[in-house]
């Protein structure tokens, strides 16, 4: 009687999870179809034509040159830094160091933006220290255009590979430390014996992903990008609905950004089974480093000495303090400033705040509710043996990563297309918002949950069956407590990632309908630098404070559910 | 003769170890204590894997706290983690010896001959990962022992060399340690739960706590 209640909700579960994926997949594709017919069908635009057209080869070619060597000098800042911090892991300001990396994650790209202009920027720290040197002989360098889109791309990126890498680095057995000192291997030899093999398991994934995250980005290189010179075609996209009112190029350029996209996974699912397969990619956002579990030895340098290894040390660390930290804190201190009342003051402030929470709340609900049902699908599919088995899984992990394949910003045009001939589509861009959100955060949620959801299932699978805990006893009492860190993290990102998204607001955003990162936007475009950095740092409080309450938030849910 | 005088250690937790002994090594020693009592602690010392906050460290004429863990004349076994996982186990024992790409002829009929008499020829080519718990042991030990004969590192430690091997495996190892280590002069220090060990080895007992002060 147990079993088939046990197993009865198991297949509900998993029906409706795969119910749910084929919705997702089933909307995603008939958009792709609509906008297909959409932009052949008008006869101002065939595609043979665009792609003949200069203009798209130079957009891609831009696009994948800055996405290239963003990745390229993350990867290569990342695996010494990583090295290092692993080295020096017993170094107290170690934990807040890292835990700060992780913040960065989290940021806003707007407030990221504001950031790396006030260190980066003509009139920035960095050029006015300059200025101060050189006497004032020597100009310095615009960050609007390659330079500062792949600056601020390598401010998110490198944090991202650097928490990927520092744990694997970490993980290495001390007796290998031991052989490796015994041995006396020189730093290269270390590298190639120990480090690189282990980078090599994730450095494609990791590169891949990050070379996709560059080549789709939209805000950083709206707002850095300086003009048409440095561009991709999520921008281009913007560009053709916002101020050509082309839909039709727009339509085009969804469709060529979608095949690209899924080419590119495709490629890489074919040699290294794809991105889904390998969560330690995910893990940056997940891992809280415990230096408990690295009993690791600290590799020393007998034959150099110890002010000369620690300088040097300091020397490769350093690109952390320029790229990273000034920005972060430039953010904090800037917005402390006579703006910050005035911004305060301003009524669109408190309504975009409004919005901001609203559909920030109504995203990351979503975003958990899906997440967590799609998550336990996977792990009911995955314990289960019935044919078709991995077609199911295939097509669930296919939904969750719809968001690399189809960008919010195609997402925003396909669904403002289709709307607009039967609704009011600004009055429904609230719900727009939404749901590119949902699918932003899905991939993070469900990568969070699944291996400690996995884990749960697995490990304690006779014990429930001797215990008879089967549905929502068993949901209340074992299964959402033992969630409670995992779930609570997955809310914090859902939430922050929401809070701070400026994508689709760019298509939708107007005087009526205002969200603090499309507000921040507007404000730093009007050349009010002051009040957009008060609202920078105001969005980055919203943010963190966000991030940190829903752990709390989360824990206290689970507690409650235990009495149950 | 190894000396350890007033040698003092202390772990970040808080754990404190104070180690004076001498070991004459005129036949090999085996340290048999309880677990956590320090006798990993002493052997890492030994090999400057760990460093003391004080004390004074002598090997025959070497002051081995002034030299690097790859400079002391010693080479070491651990309880695990002997091996690296992704190269074969034979590059394993070759990647011990010296930092040239290539190994001499001499040191290439050592490596046939410790392998040959630990059985494990057959594992040259394969992964660690590939072979059993007592396969990969034997490996490791093929190595400390290549490498103190190749490098003539004239002291070897052995944390628990036989741990999770079968009695016969066990055999043949400790016949190998004999007739390749201990009568051709190798000082041998061997830590070791088991109390038929050192009657098996013909080793002198030493428990730890007449070294700890």
């Amino acid at each position: 009687m147990i079993k088939n209640q046990s197993n009865g909700s198991k297949i509900s579960i998993s029906v409706l999870g795969i119910g749910v994926t084929m919705v997702i997949l089933g909307a995603s594709l008939s958009l792709m179809v609509f906008l297909y017919s959409f932009g052949v069908g008008n006869q101002t635009l065939d595609f043979s034509q665009l792609l003949k057209d200069f203009r798209v080869g130079a957009i891609l070619y831009v696009a994948g040159q800055q996405a290239f060597m963003s990745c390229f000098v993350s990867f290569c800042l990342a695996v010494p830094i990583s090295s290092i911090l692993a080295k020096r892991y017993h170094w107290h300001i170690f934990p807040p160091l890292f835990g700060m990396l992780g913040l960065v994650l989290v940021m806003p790209t707007t407030v990221a933006a504001v950031g790396i202009l006030k260190v980066w920027g003509l009139n920035g720290w960095l050029a006015q220290t300059f200025d101060i040197i050189s006497f004032g002989t020597v100009g310095w360098v615009n960050i609007y255009g390659l330079h500062g889109v792949v600056l601020a791309h390598v401010f998110f990126n490198l944090p991202l590979m650097i928490r990927v890498l520092t744990p694997i680095f970490l993980s290495f057995p001390k007796e290998h430390i031991f052989l490796s000192e015994q041995y006396g291997f020189s730093r290269v030899k270390f590298f190639w014996v120990l480090e690189w093999p282990a980078i090599k398991r994730v450095a494609l994934s990791l590169n891949v992903l990050v070379f996709l995250l560059c080549f789709t980005s939209f805000s950083l290189v709206l707002m850095l990008g300086g003009g048409p010179k440095v561009t991709t075609l999520e921008v281009e996209i913007y560009s053709a609905i916002r101020f050509d009112f082309s839909i039709a190029k727009a339509a085009a350029l969804s469709l060529i950004q979608v095949a690209i996209v899924a080419c590119v996974i495709f490629i890489l699912t074919f040699f290294e089974n794809g991105l889904s397969n390998n969560s330690a990619i995910y893990l940056p956002l997940g891992n809280r480093l415990n230096q408990e579990k690295f009993p690791r030895a600290p590799l020393r340098n007998y034959n150099k000495s110890i002010v000369i290894s620690l300088v040097k040390d300091i020397f490769w660390l350093s690109p952390l303090i320029f790229i990273i930290f000034l920005p972060f804190f430039a953010v904090i201190l800037s917005g402390f400033s006579e703006s910050l009342i005035k911004v305060l003051k301003w009524e669109i402030f408190w309504e975009s705040l409004k919005n901001t929470i609203l559909i920030a709340f109504l995203s990351s609900s979503l975003a958990i509710s899906l997440g967590f049902l799609l998550a336990y699908s996977k792990v009911i599919l995955r314990s289960s043996n019935f044919f078709g088995r991995n077609f199911f899984l295939g097509l669930i992990e296919s939904s969750i990563l719809i968001y690399l394949a189809i960008p919010a910003i195609v997402l925003g045009t396909a669904l403002f297309i289709v709307l607009r001939k039967f609704a009011d589509v600004v009055a429904l861009s609230w719900l727009i918002l939404v749901l590119s959100n949902v699918f932003l955060c899905l991939p993070f949620v469900v990568r969070i949950i699944e291996p400690r959801l996995f884990s749960l299932e697995s490990k304690h699978k006779t014990l429930y069956k001797s215990l008879g805990l089967v549905g929502a006893k068993k949901f209340f009492s074992v299964t959402l407590p033992g969630l409670n860190v995992e779930l609570g993290l997955a809310l914090g990102i859902a939430l922050a990632f929401s809070v701070g998204d400026l994508s689709v607001i760019a298509l939708f955003g107007s005087n009526d309908f205002q969200t603090i990162p499309w507000l921040i936007y507007q404000t730093a475009g009007r050349y009010g630098l002051s009040d957009a950095n008060a609202l920078a740092l105001l969005l980055l409080v919203v943010t963190f404070f966000f991030f940190f309450c829903s752990k709390f938030l989360v824990r206290k849910v689970c507690s409650i559910s235990v009495k149950i | 003769m190894l000396e350890l005088s007033d040698i003092k250690f202390r772990y970040l937790k808080g754990e404190y170890f104070q180690f004076s002994y001498k070991f004459d090594l005129l036949t090999p020693v085996v340290i048999q204590g309880a677990s956590g009592s320090g006798k990993s602690t002493l052997l890492n010392i030994i090999a400057g894997l760990i460093s003391p906050s004080s004390g004074y460290l002598r090997f025959e004429d070497n002051d081995l706290l002034k030299l690097s863990p790859s400079e002391r004349p010693l080479s070491v076994l651990f309880q695990s983690g002997n091996l690296f996982d992704h190269i074969s186990c034979l590059r394993n024992v070759e990647i011990g010896l010296n930092m040239k790409s290539r190994i001499n002829s001499e040191e290439q009929f050592i490596i046939e001959e410790v392998f040959q008499n630990l059985g494990i020829s057959d594992h040259k080519n394969v992964l660690p990962t590939e072979i059993s718990g007592g396969q990969r042991k034997r490996i490791a030990l093929a190595r400390a022992i290549v490498r103190a004969k190749c490098l003539g590192k004239k002291l070897m430690l052995l944390d628990e060399p036989f741990n999770g091997l079968d009695f016969e495996t066990k055999s043949e190892c400790i016949n190998l340690l004999k007739d390749g280590c201990f009568k051709e002069g190798y000082k041998v220090i061997i830590v070791s739960h088991d109390n038929n060990d050192p009657t098996l080895l013909g080793a002198k007992r030493v428990k730890l706590e007449n070294i700890l002060k």
